[in-house]
């Protein structure tokens, strides 16, 4: 009983960064611009908002800069692959490195292995939400920091937004069909990079609530590949919001069973941390496999 | 009647090449006109200019007496042109009332307040009236991408009237349409002349022309080369400013009672599926006789390309069979029915027809390439190569810059050529054409029916599908109709009407007697 409890409360703790970068990723996903960024914009929200907190010892400040901070690299992303035409994955794999890179970088000028915040802990940010605090099982809800809140809350508004505004339906037809937008004077440069900035936005969240908000910690490439899971979860759920941020529970999911079951295991925990991995490359053979099992073309499309 | 657009030495260069030469277009108000002139003439180029998807590099355009400078379609639909374009500019996955009203959507009110979120009911309503108000066969909350392509044209032009345009532009409209859904366009464009609304049409299809237009004008390599009343010319005339020579506007065809030779290549019940599951060549059967021309036709999109690439090789069968001479080749690969005596030209000749960045004699042996006069010991021989490009620049008369040069270089008609040098001259007993002539200038169009003939009454046989109609009528011996991908009809094009396949090519069949 006890084990289930922590493995629900564990799942919603860690699809919380998953589900943002997954949130942020889909615009520029249905605009068609593929941002495989998201890590590294994940990682520079983390490693931002930690070190801002540690200099300052100021909440908001560290919040604002780790937010503006990421949507620069956002910016950076944009104007090199939408103005410029540069190819996204180079200038993607780009970020990812540069962000990580800087990271290691001020941890080794600043003579630490990684910034542990004394003043402020874990603990702090975490909000019980009454009533439901007292129901047994429906209570792994509670006790989470602001913004699992507000990643789960985002699911809803992202759906809204993507398939009952102007803003999402110009998004869906840049994507799909750029054309047709430009003949109606739809400026489609700007939805492009709208997409792109929100989904920083959101990979900044993912970031603060990485570091800042679970753990007041900041080790370097902590994002550990969740932000290119996110890109898995995308594609498995077509772009779609409510259906990728299903596949992103999903590893939210293995990644409680993970740790959990991990306590069991003794010297062999280690094991466990991959399954998280193990499941996106099956959860990812098995949807390619689903897309292309009626596909009778011999002729490869790129 | 007034001037309604007009433009002075209009031009246009893209680097070195001028698309648009001093272009003086002069369109009256409530008229048809019609632009004329081959593939690659700049028709297009100066309909982009009216529309602001291209600027001018010199040059005025007047509408109404004013001079205007258009930066996007945006400024061209203020000042009332709008355009439909020949590949729609609709978003599949969006329903027709989301893509007539796209740019312009309606809001959720509150009030006084107007809110982020879209009012669909409120939009379906506005767009079921504007169909009922112009008397247009649609539904609103379709999806464009289940629509057919007669459908879909209507739905780009409404997505113009709603946006209140008076000059209405066409690029090549009726390339995609049945006979009978041509007829139903014609009808609509010449009850929005009566409404009030300019015309402006672009097509090379000069049967269209002569029944649609008010005025013609006709552009040959980027200059007006004409500019005629439609009363006052003829399709033989506009034929000759086209191409600058008289042209042969039917090849002759000396047709064969097919059913007594031998059947050479036969299919039975072929059938396949898409990405999605959704069948959509469905048990395709017939028999292709020595010394036949078998005519494949119908309205783009109902399973040609499949069936095309089923044939060549380059898509794999659910169901069914294919047979050369008594020998089973389902689902060979492309250069095994090379080697059985197939010849393939594909249907997108850049795409599968030609490596675009490669050189001319590359090109002429891709496909062959293996063979032991081209390759020996693994290795190409280069001068054998060359000679045998030579052999093909001489023989189908392929007119070239400089023969090392790429085939990307090449113009659409003779880059065609190469194909059919190389697929014919490797002594095919079949010869599987899909829309060999698409793209192609009058005079290519001549010269590849007449290969297309000769190969034929060398007692081979041909497969030949296109959607050009007036192309398969006048070449097969028998013609078979695909729609929404089965066989609708076969028929003998000599004893047909165009009437009557127009039919089958929506889907009609004739009800037995």
């Amino acid at each position: 009983m006890e084990l289930l409890c922590n493995i629900l409360y564990d799942t919603i703790y860690h699809s919380t960064p998953i589900i943002l970068c997954v949130l942020g990723g889909l615009f520029a996903y249905r605009a068609n611009v593929l941002n495989i960024a998201l890590e590294g914009m994940m990682l520079n929200a983390a490693f931002v908002s930690v070190l801002v907190q540690y200099l300052t010892g100021n909440i908001f400040l560290a919040v604002l800069a780790a937010i503006v901070s990421t949507m620069l690299w956002g910016m950076v992303f944009s104007a090199l692959g939408i103005s410029f035409k540069g190819n996204v994955i180079v200038i993607g794999l780009g970020i990812n490195l540069m962000t990580l890179a800087i990271s290691k970088f001020v941890l080794k000028i600043m003579s630490l292995a990684n910034i542990s915040l004394k003043n402020i802990g874990a603990a702090d940010f975490k909000i019980d939400i009454p009533l439901i605090k007292a129901i047994p099982i429906l209570n792994v809800i509670s006790g989470h920091p602001l913004i699992t809140y507000i990643a789960f809350l985002a699911i809803v508004f992202v759906g809204i937004l993507m398939y009952q505004t102007k803003f999402g339906v110009y998004v869906r037809v840049v994507g799909e069909n750029e054309d047709s937008a430009i003949s109606l004077g739809i400026n489609s440069v700007y939805y492009k990079y709208a997409a792109v900035l929100l989904g920083s936005f959101f990979c900044a969240l993912a970031g603060i609530n990485l570091s800042l908000e679970r753990m007041a910690m900041f080790t370097g490439g902590m994002t550990a590949g969740r932000g290119f899971i996110a890109i898995a979860a995308i594609y498995c759920g077509q772009g779609k919001p409510v259906v990728s941020a299903g596949y992103a529970i999903l590893f939210g999911v293995a990644r409680a069973l993970a740790i959990n079951l991990s306590i069991y295991a003794g010297p062999a925990a280690g094991m466990f941390d991959i399954i998280p991995y193990v499941l996106m490359v099956i959860v990812l053979a098995v949807v390619s496999y689903l897309k292309s099992k009626n596909e009778k073309l011999r002729i490869y499309k790129l | 009647m007034n001037s309604m657009v007009q433009t002075i030495n209009l031009t246009k260069k893209f680097g070195d090449f001028t698309a648009n030469n001093k272009i003086n277009l002069h369109v009256k108000e409530q008229e048809i006109k019609c632009i004329v002139g081959e593939n690659g003439a700049g028709k297009s180029t100066l309909m982009n200019m009216l529309y602001g998807l291209l600027q001018p590099t010199d040059g005025k355009i007047i509408i109404r007496g004013r001079e205007v400078t258009m930066k996007s379609p945006l400024d061209a639909i203020a000042n009332g042109i709008g355009m439909v374009h020949q590949h729609f500019k609709l978003v599949p996955s969006l329903t027709v009332y989301e893509n007539i009203l796209l740019g312009l959507e309606i809001k959720k009110k509150k009030g006084s307040l107007s809110l982020p979120l879209i009012d669909k009911e409120a939009e379906i309503k506005c767009v079921e009236k504007l169909i009922r108000d112009h008397g247009f066969e649609l539904n609103p909350t379709d999806k464009v991408e289940d629509i057919s392509v007669g459908a879909r044209q209507r739905v780009e032009i409404l997505k113009m009237l709603y946006r209140n345009v008076n000059i209405l532009i066409l690029d090549e409209p009726t390339a995609v349409l049945t006979p009978q859904e041509v007829d139903q366009l014609i009808h609509t464009l010449k009850k929005l002349k009566e409404q009030g609304k300019t015309i402006i049409v672009i097509t090379h299809k000069l049967r269209e022309v002569m029944e649609l237009a008010d005025s013609i004008t006709v552009i040959k390599q980027g200059s007006i080369v004409g500019d005629v009343l439609k009363a006052e010319t003829s399709e033989r005339q506009l034929a000759q400013m086209m191409v600058g020579r008289d042209v042969v506007l039917r090849v002759e065809n000396l047709r064969k009672k097919s059913a007594d030779t031998k059947v050479l290549y036969e299919t039975r019940e072929l059938t396949t599926v898409n990405e999605t599951g959704k069948e959509v060549v469905s048990d395709i059967s017939f028999k292709l006789h020595q010394g036949e021309i078998l005519g494949i036709a119908g309205v783009e999109g109902n399973g040609q390309s499949e069936l095309v690439k089923l044939l060549t090789g380059l898509m794999c069968s659910t169901k069914g069979n294919t047979w050369l001479m008594g020998k089973d080749i389902t689902n060979w690969w492309p250069n095994q029915l090379r080697e059985a005596g197939i010849g393939i030209i594909p249907e997108d000749r850049y795409a599968q027809g030609l490596c675009k960045e490669m050189s001319i004699s590359e090109n002429c042996i891709a496909g062959y390439h293996g063979q032991e006069d081209i390759c020996r010991y693994g290795l190409h021989r280069t001068k054998k190569m060359k000679e045998k490009r030579d052999r093909f620049i001489q023989e189908f008369d392929i007119r070239l810059g400089d023969p090392n040069g790429m085939v990307g270089n090449l113009s659409g008609g003779n880059a065609q050529k190469v194909i059919i040098a190389r697929e014919l001259s490797a002594a095919p007993q079949i010869l599987i054409a899909c829309q060999p002539t698409r793209g192609v200038d009058i005079g290519s169009i001549e010269f590849i029916h007449k290969a297309i003939l000769k190969f034929k009454e060398a007692g081979n046989a041909v497969i030949l599908v296109s959607s050009e109609l007036s192309e398969i009528m006048s070449l097969s011996d028998r013609v078979i109709v695909m729609y929404k991908g089965r066989i609708s009809g076969e028929i003998l094009p000599e004893k047909t009407s165009v009437e009557e396949v127009g039919l089958l090519m929506a889907g009609i069949t004739p009800t037995e007697e």
